[in-house]
Formats: C-alpha cells, sequence, structure tokens
C-alpha cells in the first residue's frame, strides 16, 4: 500500500509539468524549471513509491542530497518487471500497460491513473507538434498499430488513438484488425489519399511499416504519396524473425510510397515513459536549421548517455547507456535507465544498439506477434 | 603500423579473393573477401577429390598435431599468437596463455586418434572399408566435399577444433571468421600449410559481411555441402535463409551451469571464479549461474568465497576489454540487483567491486535461465536439493549444453542421468567444465557424426 497521495500535491505538481510541456522551446526560465520541477517530482516519487523508496535509501540519494536532476537515482527498466513502481493506489489505476515481454517471461506492468494519463497526452500531443508535424500540415494519420480497445494494455495503441483523433484529418483510422494489419485497406486508403492529392501520416512500430512496403512490393503495387506524406517510426530495426537495416527501410519507403530522407522520422517511445524522442528532421525542414539528424530532449524531459564504466556522462561521440528523465512520468518512475546505447550527435542524441544481450525493443516484439497471428 | 594479416588463401586461389582492412577492436586487420565463389568451391572439390581426399587420415592427424604443437611449444611462434590474439580478441596476455594451452594441448596425435575411434569406431574408416566392430560387413566413412565454417567468437581458439574436424573427415574448408576472434584461423592454417602443404591448400581463411551478404558469400553458402554456423540467433538467422536446412550444421550460443553440492571440497568457490573468468565467461561453457545446495545462508557464503575468489583472479588472469554493450549489460545486471535487493526481493544480494565492474555475483531465488551479459557475472542460487535445479534446467533447453557439479563424486553420478534427459550432453566435475575433451558428444551429437556419411559393404 502506497503511502496515500496528497491530491492537492499531485495536482499542483501536474500544474507545473503540464506548464513545461506546454512551454515554448526558447523560452529562457526552462532550464531553471527542469532542474527545480525534477528534484520536487523526485521527492514525490521517493515518499510514495515504496520500492524506489528502499532502492534510493541502499544507494544514498535522497532528496535534500540530491541537488541535480542528473543525480536522481535512475531504475532500470527490467525493474518493472519486479515490482509495482506507481504512487498511484492500484484501486484508482484505470490502465495498465504491459511491457514486451519474451514468452514466458513476466511483462513489467505499469499503472496509470486518470491524471497521469493525462501528462502522457499532453507529452504525445506536444511532442508530435513539434517533430511529427512542425509545418502543422493537415494530414491523414494513419495508423499501423492497433486501437486502444483492441489492445488497451499497449501503451503505442493509446498514443496513436489520440494522436488519429486529435490530430488527424477526417478519415485518419488505425489499420490493425482482428487478423492484424490490413494491407488491402490501408492501400485502398492511401490511393484515395494520392487521388486527391492528401498527404498521409504513416504511424507505426517499424516493422509494420516494413511489412506493409513488402505487401506493397509483392502485391507490386507501389505508391507515391503526395508531397509532404511522412513515416513516424518506432522500435527500431531489429525484430525477432529479421533485422532491417536503415538504409534498406529507407530504400524501401522511397520505392514503395515514395517517402524519404527528411520524411522518414524514428521515434524512440518505450512504455516505462511517457514521452517520446523523434528524429529531428522535418523540425529543422521547417525551422531552416542545418542540424544533423538526432532526437532532441524536451522541455520537459531529458536524456543522458551514461559511460556504463564509470557511471559519469560519456564523452562526446562515445557510446553509452541511455537513461531518460522523463517529468511526464510523475505516477511511475522518472528517471529511466535503459538497455539502450546511443551517442550525443548535435543538439540530441542517437541510439546506436543495444546492451549485450538484450531483447530486440518492445513495440517490434508485439507487433510480431500480431503479424504472426495473421500469417498463422 | 600495419595491418594485422588475418588472411589464409589456397595456393592458386588469390585471385578469387580480395583485400579488404578491417578494425576488431580498434586494431586494423586485413581480411580475404570472397570475389568469386563458384570458382572457389569448384577448385576445392577438386583439391578434396585429388588430393586432401586421398591422404591418409593418420597423415592428416600428423599434420594438425605438428600445428598445434608449433604454434604452443615454440617460443616466436607462441609470442605472436599471444600478442596477436590479445590485441584482437579483447583478452589480457595471461588470459590468452591459459586458453591457448587448454586447446591446443589438446590436439595431440594421440588425443586425435583417440576422438577418431570414439566417434567412428575406426579411424582407418576414413580411409578404405574396414570390417564394423559389432555387426558383420565393412564400412567406410565419407566427409563432405567442401564444408564452410562461420566461426564464432567465444574461444578465440576455437578455430583450432572446428579445423581439425573438418580436415580429419577429409573435407576442404572455407572459414568465415568472426569480429571477436579474426586472428587465430589464419595463424593456425598457416602452420598447418607449413607441415603439410597439401593440407594447408584446402583451407580458405576469410570474412565477409553478415548483412548485406555479398554475392560470392551466398554462393559459399549456397554451394557447401555443409555448414557449419556458430553464433547467436541473430548470426543463424542471417545465415540460414540461403542454406537447404539438411546442410546446416547449427551450433547456437548455449550455457555452462554449477551445481554445487551440500558436501563439496574447500576449493569449490575458487572453481567456480576460475570457471567463470576463463575466457572472460565468453565460453559457452562458461557458468552463467550456481545451484547450491542448502540453505540461503550457506547459498550467500558461498557467493562471498566466490566474490573474493573472483577478486583475486582479477590479479592472476585480469579481465580483458569489452565492449560498451557488453559493459552496459553488465551495469544493467548490477542496477537490476541492487533495485531487488534494496526492494527485498527474495533475499537478493549483491557482490560487486568498485566501478568500473569487473566481476558480479548476485544471490538470490532461482529464476529463468537466460545467458548472462558475460564479462565474469555470475548468479548463485540456494536449492534445498541440487535436483531442485532439474526444472530449472528443463525450462531453459536447449540453452544449457554443460553442467559442472562439485559433490560427492555419488552425487555427480547420480545427477548425470536425470540431467542428460534433461537435455544437458555433459555433465563433469567443477574444474574441468571449460576443459571438455575432444570426445564430447558436443551439442548431443558428437563432432563428427554431423559431418560424416557411411557406405557399406555386405559380402
Amino acid at each position: 500500500m502506497n503511502p496515500s497521495v496528497d491530491r492537492w500535491v499531485v495536482t499542483e505538481l501536474d500544474t507545473r509539468i503540464l506548464r513545461l510541456v506546454h512551454a515554448p522551446r526558447d523560452a529562457p526560465w526552462l532550464d531553471a524549471a527542469f532542474d527545480e520541477l525534477a528534484l520536487a517530482v523526485f521527492a514525490h516519487q521517493f515518499a510514495h513509491v515504496p520500492a524506489y523508496r528502499s532502492y534510493c535509501e541502499s544507494l544514498d540519494a535522497v532528496p535534500g542530497r540530491v541537488t541535480r536532476w542528473s543525480d536522481v537515482p535512475a531504475v532500470p527498466t527490467e525493474a518493472f518487471r519486479k515490482a509495482e513502481l506507481t504512487d498511484a493506489n492500484a484501486e484508482r489505476a484505470i490502465y495498465a500497460f504491459e511491457t514486451s515481454g519474451t514468452v514466458g517471461s513476466r511483462p513489467g506492468r505499469i499503472l496509470r491513473d486518470a491524471a497521469s494519463l493525462a501528462l502522457c497526452r499532453a507529452a504525445w500531443l506536444r511532442a508530435y507538434d513539434d517533430y511529427a508535424c512542425p509545418d502543422g500540415a493537415s494530414l491523414l494519420v494513419c495508423s499501423l498499430a492497433p486501437t486502444a480497445a483492441r489492445a488497451p494494455r499497449a501503451s503505442i495503441a493509446h498514443c496513436l488513438d489520440e494522436l488519429v483523433s486529435k490530430r488527424g484529418a477526417p478519415g485518419s483510422a488505425s489499420f490493425v484488425g482482428d487478423a492484424g494489419l490490413d494491407c488491402v485497406a490501408l492501400h485502398r486508403m492511401l490511393r484515395a489519399a494520392v487521388a486527391e492529392a492528401r498527404p498521409v501520416e504513416l504511424y507505426g512500430a517499424t516493422f509494420a511499416v516494413a511489412d506493409f512496403l513488402d505487401w506493397c512490393h509483392e502485391a507490386d503495387a507501389p505508391l507515391r504519396l503526395p508531397p509532404g506524406s511522412r513515416i513516424c517510426h518506432g522500435s527500431g530495426y531489429k525484430g525477432l524473425r529479421r533485422e532491417l537495416s536503415a538504409a534498406e527501410f529507407a530504400a524501401g519507403a522511397d520505392e514503395l510510397v515514395g517517402v524519404s530522407g527528411a520524411w522518414i522520422v524514428n521515434v524512440l517511445g518505450m512504455t516505462e515513459l511517457a514521452s517520446q524522442f523523434y528524429d529531428n528532421t522535418l523540425r529543422n525542414r521547417v525551422l531552416g536549421r542545418r542540424a544533423s539528424r538526432c532526437k532532441e530532449a524536451h522541455p520537459w524531459a531529458r536524456t543522458r548517455v551514461v559511460d556504463p564504466a564509470t557511471g559519469e556522462d560519456a564523452d562526446p561521440g562515445y557510446e553509452g547507456v541511455l537513461v531518460h528523465y522523463d517529468l511526464a512520468c510523475r505516477g511511475t518512475i522518472m528517471a529511466v535507465q535503459t538497455a539502450d546505447l546511443g551517442v550525443r550527435v548535435g543538439t540530441g542524441f542517437e541510439i546506436v544498439g543495444r546492451a549485450a544481450g538484450a531483447e530486440p525493443r518492445g513495440c517490434n516484439l508485439t507487433l510480431e506477434q500480431w503479424s504472426q497471428r495473421v500469417t498463422a | 603500423v600495419t595491418a594485422i594479416d588475418a588472411r589464409h588463401v589456397p595456393r592458386g586461389l588469390e585471385t578469387a579473393f580480395a583485400s579488404r582492412e578491417l578494425r576488431f577492436n580498434s586494431v586494423a586487420v586485413e581480411v580475404a573477401v570472397p570475389v568469386d565463389g563458384a570458382a572457389i568451391l569448384a577448385s576445392l572439390r577438386e583439391r578434396r577429390h585429388d588430393m586432401l581426399g586421398r591422404l591418409p587420415v593418420r597423415r592428416i592427424v600428423a599434420a594438425i598435431a605438428t600445428a598445434a604443437a608449433d604454434l604452443r611449444e615454440h617460443a616466436e611462434a607462441r609470442a605472436e599468437v599471444e600478442a596477436l590474439v590479445g590485441a584482437t580478441g579483447g583478452l589480457t596476455p595471461p588470459m590468452v596463455a591459459a586458453l591457448l594451452d587448454a586447446m591446443l594441448g589438446a590436439l595431440t596425435e594421440a588425443r586425435l586418434e583417440e576422438f577418431l575411434a570414439a566417434e567412428l569406431g575406426d579411424a582407418r574408416a576414413l580411409d578404405e572399408l574396414r570390417p564394423r566392430r559389432s555387426a558383420g560387413g565393412l564400412a567406410r566413412a565419407h566427409g563432405p566435399d567442401v564444408v564452410v565454417a562461420v566461426l564464432g567468437g567465444g574461444d578465440p581458439f576455437l578455430p583450432a577444433l572446428e579445423f581439425a574436424r573438418v580436415l580429419l573427415v577429409k573435407s576442404a574448408l572455407v572459414a568465415r571468421v568472426s569480429a571477436g576472434a579474426p586472428i587465430f584461423a589464419s595463424m593456425f592454417a598457416r602452420r598447418l600449410a607449413a607441415a603439410d602443404p597439401v593440407v594447408g591448400d584446402a583451407i580458405a581463411v576469410c570474412w565477409w559481411p553478415h548483412r548485406p551478404a555479398p554475392r560470392a558469400a551466398a554462393e559459399l553458402l549456397g554451394g557447401a555441402d555443409r555448414v557449419i554456423v556458430s553464433g547467436s540467433a541473430e548470426t543463424l538467422a542471417a545465415i540460414g535463409g540461403g542454406v537447404p536446412a539438411e546442410r546446416i550444421v547449427a551450433q547456437p550460443a548455449r550455457i555452462g551451469l554449477a551445481l554445487v553440492g551440500h558436501q563439496h571440497g574447500s576449493e569449490t568457490a575458487s572453481e567456480t571464479a576460475r570457471a567463470v573468468a576463463l575466457a572472460d565467461q565468453r565460453s559457452c561453457l562458461s557458468p552463467q549461474a550456481v545451484f547450491v545446495e542448502g540453505t540461503a545462508a550457506a547459498a550467500h557464503r558461498f557467493a562471498e568465497d566466490v566474490a573474493a575468489e573472483l577478486e583475486r583472479i582479477e590479479r592472476e588472469l585480469p579481465r580483458g576489454a569489452v565492449s560498451t554493450s557488453e559493459q552496459a549489460a553488465l551495469e544493467g545486471e548490477f542496477s537490476l540487483a541492487r533495485f531487488r535487493q534494496a526492494a527485498g526481493n527474495s533475499g537478493v544480494e549483491v557482490l560487486a567491486p568498485q566501478r568500473p565492474l569487473r566481476w558480479l555475483v548476485v544471490v538470490g531465488a532461482a529464476d529463468e535461465l537466460r545467458p548472462g551479459p558475460a564479462g565474469r557475472c555470475v548468479r548463485v542460487w540456494p536449492v534445498a536439493r541440487l535436483e531442485d535445479a532439474l526444472p530449472f534446467i528443463r525450462a531453459a533447453q536447449p540453452l544449457v549444453a554443460a553442467v559442472g557439479v562439485a559433490a560427492l563424486p555419488g552425487r555427480a553420478a547420480a545427477l548425470a542421468e536425470p540431467l542428460g534427459q534433461a537435455g544437458v550432453s555433459r555433465v563433469c566435475a567443477l574444474d574441468r567444465l571449460l576443459a571438455p575433451p575432444l570426445t564430447w558428444h558436443d551439442d548431443g551429437r558428437g563432432r563428427l557424426a554431423p559431418l560424416v556419411r557411411w557406405s557399406d559393404y555386405e559380402p
């Protein structure tokens, strides 16, 4: 039983977090606000998540002693499989998201109540607006993930429902049905968009997009989506059944749907986090920046690249472990140590690999399980 | 600094390979990359037919034993192997020396003859029709014409064993080296060529990228009579597509385990630590977990002894360089264990040195068996009786290859049967875990059986 959470304190914290989520990216007060709020969120989680409190105490990193956001203890993602890491009392949680797990192993469970999910939704929309649609285009959003009604435990499903309903032009929808990804319906929708010259956004796990591209290839039905069309894909190129290279994926997208270069945006999302990190390519284009492709921090979420040998920040250009600090995770744990390896690049970071022996990243696994159902 | 030469190309086939400089563990290495797979296959088939296939097997035995002894015993050759293998394999010099002695010391004429006799009944069956031991008639063993071996990166000297088994059945060999151990295969091949040019001319040591694989590599994989693939599931998947299933000899990544009985010797903690430390735990026999019979307190005491020994071994056989990816895995394991310890999770206790972590011992309730992060990380799990480890082993199969037992002799013998039924192909004394005999039924099949075809004559 978690020590009871004072709703007024939580509401006040959430208000401050939302102020950051909605803040202009160039506001001069952002750094100071992040530092201060990170310590407040840490103190809240220390007080209300017993397993996390014990962990912090064992590291001698407790509120008052921790004075910088980067010193807040991060929990490894695997810890979500071993303990309930939430400040919400179980009965108030209305959403239980599950992290992917290997066959037979227990998935992690991430409980969110309505207020926690509201933070997620705000973070999803803001990140989307800045990086997936910085040009403010009216897009036909085609989700290659199931709806939350079909997959209530998949956080990506909730996220895409939100993007489809709040940002998608009329006709936007999920194209995953009972039988898996419905390539026929998706292709029909895209053909109509081509006929009407409406720009499209394909959004889903990397392998879902790759499966659709394969389908277009096998059906000998390539498309040239209207200008402004884009692909947002997450989870990366390594799956259970096969591995793609980024170049193969890009070549397929160019050849089969006519989307290339800056218009292919990789998204880093994890069930354990509330926020997502997008490639900055479209934003660079809109701002007229000449910056290299990377994922950038948000006013409310930052990422460290940590040298596993020292526990300190890796030198620029050197690989390290990605550790995220996401204030929108008020209801769970804001500091999460991943099994992703990354490097600092330009204005942000990029993923370059996984810790040895770590499973392929989450959504691919789930999606492969879905698409296996289709072919079975 | 000039690149280290990791090429061995049969005489007369020079134009079928290109040279390319690569960096493995930041060391420049010159590799041969096949450019004409069809020509390589055709020429090796011819050599096998006209030359290697006509050698009596004892001449091949002699060539292998001579090459192994040369590398092991001649000071200059040995120094070169130790320096280059250490630099490219991320292992420290004392570790390279220990692994070299263990592997090459096993490749003597007497041991190789023993190996052939154990696997085939009569080694001369590779030369001619021989009377069958417990059946009537005569039989002869034939090896494949050409074997392509995609070598693994765990123990840098393992290629010697792969070479031995392929050459003993008189097959020509194309060996693709692994990025983790790129250099030893060519050194061994050159020694074989010096010992017997017919043998040396039937071996090519090369490299190619798995993704995307060049056309010549696809030709080699598709056209070889057998393809031996060692490595991760990813490697197997990358190779598997182009090769008919019946021609693949897959050797997926496996793990070792230790079982420590209620009564065991005073050296057991030290033996455990040594088994964990050898090859920096990258061997597929390296123990990833230790089941300790008795109370949780006994397991904790044992874990402390193992930790102390790992710290001591760090001075005798220091750990070499590990990749960021391996160190990240070790750090992840460490963080998770500390989290579980703090959260009061099933008596978890973490024993580790100061950063950078050069070893890690995690004590706690037995859990799902899986490959660990390597880099000398071992889990210590208490069990009331050693037999309680069996369900965990069964659930993990085919992952567990070998189990080292430290217990009274009767206990080990009693465990051998159920462990075999649980799919373990080797049960041995803990101090022998990392030194399997050539005669081990590796992967439950033996080492020659997957390569050999028999023909019988009933007079």
